[in-house]
């Protein structure tokens, strides 16, 4: 009757689950890695946009070739495009000798004319590219990076396969890469170089963009999937896949995804947090300690909403960073004193100190604080780090509210006064400067007023080549920002990672820095 | 009733014209624009910024960038994210399938399984299957839908290893029963959080019908009680289900947003919930339009189906 | 209101629900708890203890303390935003019903239009602009429900008006508004206590799915949809039940008990009301 009726449904259901149970193995011969990504890219043009983001330049890393492979938070500098490199001109120029197998998707080679096709056409006036990355280092630009005059500009093809960048003052070209081989992404002068550069937005080029990275472009389903294979004319070689699905999930599946083996890697270096270690090692997964520890996290302070550098510092004092180490990082972080990692010559020990409430309160009563309560701006997964610093400095008598937004509001809300304080985190490199590339001083995102002090700072360090000279102006630096504040250092931390047991060869580290190593990648 | 239609169509887009204009207002009121989205990253000079603005349009004043989108709007072009470079009109086709899908099944399966409990629940009042039906009922929309989709994840995917947990399909793997297996977990989530309210529409709608003398007198036709049941159980419950689906369906549509966050259905919900997150104006301002025309549609279709069906009730 | 005490569940629910507010409002106070100080020493995301008895949060915050203090913004959410849709929804709902002519039509087609838009979408953009506040989250999803009231109150008025009294009324000379007041709304506030009820509910849920996208309570304030937010780390999913349990469990309850007390009302006032 009725009840026929409805069992005859749930038989429907049973069985059309065991079907389904049966049909997701194909038993493929193709081999295809998935990677999981929690944001999604944009379009396929790295210079659409001034501010790419890291999972859009981990995606760039793949279609288009680099000059070389960083890894291990820029310690080592492997040869990708570019063969060997050397410095000349007592540091004012940079030699590549380029990879005379490196090739477009197309097959046509590439050559040292399409590197200077690409810095021109970063640097031409008409220009419709949003930014310019790195031209205004070279000769022969403004200060903005354009191009003064077609001839003296610093990007020339000294043969087919030889490079030479000349820079306004001498750079360690190390340091020039550590800086800008992320974003330095070569593109075909054959195909490209007909196209007005005023128009250069609207080619149909960046649709299916031809690229001489490691991958191709096959599809995507925008904002979610983007399926890649291997370019067959790259010169780099040892991997063994067909296929590499790039798939925008939630964070929350991340460790479901890795346990099940749906994915197996996630963007950035597949890294776990302390808390889920455990998990993760009880369901199978290989967890390692990460080999590097450069994930920094500051306090990001608005300069005009706290313009005494008394009451910074005062900030700075109330802080137990061991606290926020052992709630952040667990045993894989330490605290940060500067922006300099450890693991570097330019670490400066002397910078460190244990947490001062009383000197807090002095510098607070030195400065007249009259109580009045301060906003610090964050993103929601940043809420326990927050939650302590506010109650930390409490206990110094400094009045904090918190606002948990996204991103882009808190950024935007420094720049504009809206907030007092925000919480950021970045990934460091071993380059000198490598704060500055985040923060430099004529960008939007500045949160402190321009400092002739600082700039000359700056200036010097990136053009001193020699290496004991450079070492003690970063420390100096380094403590002129520790007295200054503009920012509070919190800590640096490592990651756990999982190593996948189905792919072998991936540099989780090299990840972190947008460079992905696929063509070496290898389906067990 | 074609003059009917004619109103109806005349307010809704009036309506519309409306609800736009005060949506691009608060999306460009929202702080932050795109290019703030991912800032720190990038550290790019102020004059980039400044030409990234204007290359966007963000510079202008905000009347003047609605009345541009409303003039595309008006000859078809729902014009170009900011996000992803390329025109909405493509980003939304690329989504909008994978969603019709999702929810279609769930609300299928809402309806199948709902409407025969609902039936039984007002058949067998006070039975085991009444007070089974209406605790279901009440689970499945008393809970947060984000915990359900977690739970689903954990219980099917994590402990049981039955199916998949995220995306539509395998990568390198087209088959029916591949789009099945990640179909289900998805889909049953939307089942759980609407087949509430049927059960417990159909139930009431039909308590009446089943009503003692009622049934004795199908009976005394000779009607058997199978055919009382669905005959006139399903008339009576068929106009208050339709009408029911129709007022659930933004809600619908909203769950299923969490629901393909969650498990990376490529959707258009979790679409929208991405624009939003990335000031995309145009693509958030598309998305908008299309859910609610759809909507809208499926509204003015229903009332049509129930004026026929119903001569007795009708708006003027 | 002798009629709602035959109604099983609906007493039950009632009665939950006092035991409930009187426990989120009184018990910190009494016990002096603290749901916004972080305890270092207990340790982050720590197991149930003599100290803490719900154990603590990820930024080591007592989580009996942050669910309870949770509670009480969850129950104000739940009791207020339904209150702010009534305030809406009545006047317009009786003047469509009314008046009728083109109040009607407006008020019918806005409803249409409101309710075409997932209202967590819309919730969504709201909050963004105005900034997640306890006010503010209140105001939105209040403002999101005007629209079921206002249907509600406008079928509700229209088969009153059948009735011919309104028209012998109308004969007698009798203002609008005391006609409104004596004939109308006496027959509509029952449909309007039941939806009261079960729209807290539903209250109740957007503030936890709001949370979820990030645009719930601003901290230190504990809600317990922020609270739930954590389980959605694997680790605290399966590890730690302690930290998201308890408040999952009471959003579930609560609105099931604001269910029954809606349905019980129901009985009690007008068993074949049509919702």
């Amino acid at each position: 009757m009725l009840h026929r009726k409805l069992s005859a449904l749930c038989l429907a259901l049973a069985l059309s689950l065991t079907l389904t149970a049966c049909g997701g193995d194909s038993g493929d011969a193709e081999k295809v890695i998935n990677m999981a990504y929690t944001t999604a890219w944009g379009s396929f043009n790295p210079y659409y946009s001034a501010s790419t983001t890291m999972y859009e330049l981990s995606l760039y890393d793949k279609v288009y070739d680099k000059l070389v492979f960083t890894d291990m938070a820029g310690a080592v500098i492997r040869p990708r495009a570019a063969d060997s490199w050397e410095s000349a001109a007592g540091g004012l120029e940079a030699v590549f000798h380029l990879n005379p197998e490196a090739s477009w998707s197309d097959g046509e080679r590439v050559t040292a004319r399409d590197w200077v096709f690409t810095a021109r056409l970063l640097a031409d006036p008409l220009s419709a590219f949003s930014t310019r990355v790195f031209t205004h280092v070279l000769a022969g630009t403004n200060p903005d990076g354009v191009m003064t005059g077609p001839d003296a500009f610093g990007a020339e093809a000294l043969d087919d396969y030889t490079l030479k960048l000349t820079f306004k003052e001498p750079t360690d070209p190390d340091d020039f890469l550590l800086h800008y081989n992320r974003k330095f992404l070569v593109l075909p002068e054959h195909i490209l170089g007909g196209v007005a550069p005023a128009e250069i937005l609207q080619s149909k080029f960046w649709r299916t963009p031809t690229g001489s990275g490691p991958c191709i472009y096959v599809s995507q389903m925008t904002g979610s999937e983007m399926v890649l294979a291997p370019n067959p004319h790259y010169h780099l070689h040892g991997g063994n896949w067909d296929k590499l699905v790039l798939r925008v999930l939630d964070s929350a599946s991340r460790l479901t995804v890795l346990m099940s083996g749906e994915v197996d890697q996630i963007e950035l270096g597949s890294s776990i947090s302390p808390d889920d270690k455990p998990t993760a090692e009880a369901n199978g997964l290989d967890v390692r300690d990460g080999e590097v520890q450069s994930f920094f996290m500051e306090v990001l302070i608005n300069e005009s909403g706290i313009p005494d550098e008394r009451i910074r510092q005062a900030l700075h004092y109330a802080i137990d960073k061991d606290a926020i180490v052992e709630a952040a990082a667990k045993d894989v972080g330490y605290p940060a004193y500067g922006y300099e990692m450890r693991n570097t010559d330019y670490y400066d020990p002397s910078l460190e100190f244990p947490r001062d409430v009383e000197r807090a309160k002095a510098l607070l009563k030195e400065a007249g604080y009259d109580g009045r309560p301060y906003t610090i701006a964050f993103a929601s997964k940043r809420e326990n780090i927050a939650a302590l610093l506010t109650q930390q400095w409490k206990e110094a008598g400094i009045n904090v509210e918190m606002v948990i937004v996204d991103v882009a509001t808190m950024f935007s809300g420094l720049t504009s006064g809206i907030y007092d304080l925000g919480l950021s985190g970045h990934s460091a490199t071993a380059y000198s400067l490598w704060f500055e590339t985040e923060f430099p001083a004529n960008s939007t995102n500045v949160t402190f007023s321009s400092d002739p002090v600082r700039d000359s700072y700056v200036d010097r360090i990136s053009a001193t080549i020699d290496k004991e000279e450079k070492i003690a102006l970063v420390k100096e630096y380094q403590k002129y920002l520790a007295d200054k504040t503009w920012y509070i250092p919190l800590y640096f931390a490592g990651e756990y990672w999982v190593k996948s047991a189905r792919v072998s060869n991936i540099c989780n580290a090299a990840s972190l820095m947008c460079n992905d190593n696929v063509w070496e990648w290898y389906v067990n | 009733m074609a003059r009917y239609l004619y109103e109806r169509v005349l307010s809704a887009l009036l309506t519309m014209f409306f609800i736009t204009a005060i949506l691009y207002v608060l999306l460009a009121s929202i702080q932050g624009s795109a290019l703030d989205v991912m800032g720190g990253s990038g550290g790019e000079t102020a004059a980039e910024y400044e030409s990234a603005r204007q290359a966007l349009g963000l510079d202008l004043p905000l009347w003047l960038r609605y009345a541009h989108w409303l003039r595309d709007v008006l000859r078809g072009d729902l014009g170009m994210s900011y996000r992803y470079g390329i025109p909405v009109a493509e980003v939304i086709g690329q989504r909008f399938w994978p969603s019709v899908l999702l929810i279609g099944t769930g609300v299928s399966f809402a309806v199948l399984l709902g409407v025969p409990v609902g039936l039984l629940a007002a058949y067998r009042p006070r039975s085991v299957w009444d007070r089974l039906s209406s605790f279901f009922a009440l689970t499945g929309f008393a809970v947060p839908r984000f915990i359900t989709c977690i739970a689903f994840i954990y219980i099917f995917s994590f402990k049981l290893r039955l199916v998949p947990a995220t995306g539509m399909h395998s990568s390198g793997v087209v088959s029916f029963g591949d789009l099945v297996s990640h179909l289900i977990l998805p889909a049953s989530t939307i089942t759980f959080g609407a087949v509430g309210y049927l059960i417990q529409q159909t139930r009431s709608a039909c308590l009446d019908v089943f009503h003692e003398d009622y049934l004795k007198t199908a009976r005394a036709k000779g009607l058997s009680e199978l055919e009382v049941v669905l005959k006139h159980g399903l008339r009576t419950a068929l106009a208050p289900i339709l009408t029911q689906l129709m007022v659930e369906m933004p809600e619908i549509v909203g769950f299923a947003a969490i629901a393909e966050k969650i498990f990376g259905w490529p959707g258009i919900g979790s679409l929208m919930i991405e624009a939003i997150r990335n000031r995309d104006i145009p693509l958030t301002m598309g998305v908008t339009l299309v859910i609610a025309t759809l909507v809208l549609c499926v509204n003015i279709l229903l009332d049509i189906a129930y004026g026929l069906l119903d001569p007795r009730v009708r708006y003027r | 209101m002798k009629k709602f005490r035959k109604s099983r569940s609906g007493m039950i629910g009632l009665c939950f629900l006092i035991v409930e507010a009187l426990s989120v409002a009184l018990l910190p106070a009494i016990f002096h708890m603290d749901p916004v100080s972080s305890d270092v020493q207990a340790g982050f995301l720590a197991a149930p203890s003599a100290a803490h008895l719900l154990g603590t949060d990820g930024a080591a915050r007592d989580l009996l303390a942050r669910t309870l203090c949770g509670g009480r913004v969850s129950l104000l959410v739940g009791v207020a935003a339904p209150f702010i849709s009534v305030t809406l929804g009545l006047p317009l709902g009786l003047a469509a019903g009314y008046y009728r002519g083109p109040a009607e039509t407006i008020i019918m087609r806005a409803c249409d239009v409101f309710m075409s838009f997932p209202s967590i979408l819309l919730s969504l953009i709201l909050v963004s602009v105005i900034g997640p506040s306890l006010g503010a989250l209140i105001g939105v999803i209040g403002v999101m429900g005007w629209t079921s009231v206002a249907k509600l109150v406008y079928a509700s008025v229209l088969s009153i008006r059948e009735k011919e009294y309104i028209d012998s009324a109308v004969s007698i000379g009798r203002t609008d508004f005391e006609i409104l007041r004596r004939e109308i709304l006496p027959g509509v506030s029952s449909p309007v206590l039941v939806a009261l009820s079960l729209r807290a509910g539903s209250a109740i849920l957007q503030e936890s799915g709001l949370s979820f996208l990030g645009a719930g309570i601003r901290p230190p304030q504990a809600s317990w949809g922020g609270i739930i937010y954590a389980a959605q780390d694997l680790s605290v999913l399966t590890r730690m039940p302690w930290v998201w349990a308890p408040s999952g469990i009471l959003i579930v309850l609560t609105i099931v008990a604001f269910h029954f007390v809606g349905e019980g009302l129901r009985d009690a006032l007008d068993p074949k009301m049509k919702l």
